[in-house]
């Protein structure tokens, strides 16, 4: 009844491919195909669509490394990326959208060829390892006439660098973001050695095959997510989805407060702009006219280091106080820093 | 290029698609037959509504139009503007939902744009505006309490008004009972 193609994407750019699955959910008629793309990614955080990047990830670390962060159309919560992950989107006709389904069938795949396995998909439709090790997440994107469920698959992640980067300082942060839900992850291949990229592909592929009609042979087609010739509209897609205003600007609204002692600096962020900044110090510890120039300056601006760093150089630079004024001053600009990452 | 290529949605064809499937219980018609259904809709929706007793709380409201996609339009007394939300069985598909992302008013939208995205534990799900217009007004308390659209998807659940540019567009919809009719056609296949 229902055919079935598979994809294979040769691009490790995230954004990418993000904007791959999101020319198929804007242009392909599915109704009497399901397509299944494989894809994976150089290294980089993908969050979902709203969740914050501030109160997810170490910014700090991440920006001073090569790992990119991408904001996907899809809910749930924060991954880890890198080539030892296997993504897999089930795209389908809306009325067949099941998730559980496709989680099946990547778990049958892995029985049928390592069958010492303990994988099993739980409640919250996770993959896990010996019952207890995450090693697959999913999220899904529902239209009216078409849906795609991708998930994650780990086999040779870093997970050092998993944990030191996915591990989020919340303190101070309050916010209406969706939040992950943390868990203890494994590799596949610690388990068993011989699974890599290559042998999962295969092994996910034949079981699709297996379970729909191949649309053409059963075979896993390459393809180049980033030709604009093929997928009218693809470019333009990646350059927003790697766009400041996507990535960062969809935040939804959060606080951020960090303190020294006595003296607090909380910000107001909405859409990754500063809402307000409100400075809290004993009566008399400063002259408020001094303070109330300053957060003036900053409404509106971009929560941003470098935006940020302009704006109180800037009121450094001009304003006329004495030098204990000053270093209060100081104090409340590098409070106000922390609070960016 | 080896790569096989699928079939590419056909706007005409979705459209064509969403009306057949609102037209169960009308007759067919072509756009002269449209002119002939609304005179004959209109006069019918206002007169002959007995009031029925409902378990939830909100008001029933006779004027309440419904979509094929679980989403509800209630036009003002002078048709100008719509409250539109989604309905009960829409919230209770979608399961818990953690977040809303609605748009800005002033924001214009044409029939079938998507005007924002529900995000539930079991996926993000494009709302679709049911008309051509803009947004005039955008339920806040929805960035608060989300959960508001599980308990009282037809009251305070509320997602978005917006002007009807285009009233026509109106009878692309059907009426509550109809809507109660297409539910269960959906759930005997």
């Amino acid at each position: 009844h229902c055919k079935g193609v598979v994809y294979e994407s040769v691009s490790s750019d995230v954004f990418t491919n993000l904007a791959f699955e999101d020319w198929v959910y804007n242009n392909l008629d599915l109704s009497t195909t399901n397509l299944l793309l494989l894809w994976r990614n150089d290294p980089c955080v993908v969050i979902g669509r709203h969740q914050n990047p501030w109160a997810e990830c170490q910014l700090r670390q991440l920006w001073g490394s090569k790992v990119k962060l991408a904001r996907r159309r899809s809910g749930g919560g924060t991954v880890y990326h890198d080539l030892g992950n296997l993504n897999c989107t089930f795209f389908t006709d809306r009325k067949r959208y099941n998730r559980k389904e496709n989680l099946e069938l990547i778990t049958n795949a892995l029985r049928s060829t390592w069958p010492g396995l303990d994988v099993t998909v739980s409640c919250r439709d996770d993959i896990l390892l010996d019952n207890f090790f995450k090693v697959s997440g999913s999220s899904a994107k529902l239209g009216r006439q078409i849906a795609y469920h991708h998930c994650t698959l780990l086999h040779s992640v870093n997970t050092p660098e998993l944990k030191s980067l996915l591990h989020s300082k919340k303190e101070g942060l309050t916010n209406r973001a969706t939040k992950s839900v943390e868990s203890a992850v494994k590799n596949l291949s610690d388990v068993e050695p011989s699974i890599r990229h290559s042998s999962l592909v295969d092994v996910i592929a034949e079981q699709f095959y297996s379970q729909y009609q191949p649309l053409y042979k059963n075979k896993v087609y390459p393809m180049d997510p980033s030709s604009e010739v093929d997928w009218p509209g693809v470019l333009s897609s990646r350059e927003e989805l790697g766009s400041w205003n996507w990535v960062y600007g969809k935040t939804p609204q959060f606080s951020v407060q960090r303190s020294h002692t006595d003296v607090s600096v909380l910000v107001h962020v909405h859409h990754a702009r500063i809402l307000g900044v409100v400075i809290q110090a004993l009566d008399g510890w400063i002259d408020t006219g001094l303070i109330q120039e300053l957060t003036g300056h900053l409404a509106g601006t971009k929560f941003w280091p470098k935006d940020v760093a302009e704006i109180t150089e800037a009121f450094l630079g001009a304003v006329i106080v004495d030098a204990d004024t000053r270093q209060k001053l100081h104090l409340v600009c590098k409070l106000l820093q922390e609070t960016l990452s | 290029m080896s790569c096989p290529r699928l079939l590419q949605q056909s706007a005409s064809l979705c459209s064509r698609v969403c009306r057949a499937a609102v037209l169960t219980t009308r007759p067919n018609f072509t756009k002269v037959g449209l002119a002939l259904a609304r005179q004959q809709l209109l006069p019918f929706c206002r007169q002959g509504q007995t009031p029925r007793e409902f378990s939830c709380t909100s008001a029933v409201n006779a004027d309440r139009l419904f979509s094929k996609d679980h989403e509800w339009l209630l036009p003002d007394d002078a048709k100008k503007t719509a409250t539109i939300g989604i309905s009960d069985h829409a919230q209770e598909a979608l399961g818990d939902i953690v977040f809303i992302e609605l748009p800005e008013v002033g924001a214009k939208f044409a029939q079938s744009d998507s005007f924002g995205v529900v995000e539930s534990v079991k996926a993000a799900s494009d709302l679709y505006a049911l008309i051509d217009g803009e947004i005039t007004e955008v339920n806040d308390a929805l960035s608060q309490t989300p959960e508001l659209v599980n308990s009282d998807p037809l009251g305070a659940g509320w997602m978005i008004k917006m002007t009807i540019a285009n009233p026509a567009q109106l009878n692309d919809l059907m009426t509550e009972d109809a809507y109660q009719d297409f539910l269960s056609e959906t759930k005997e296949e």
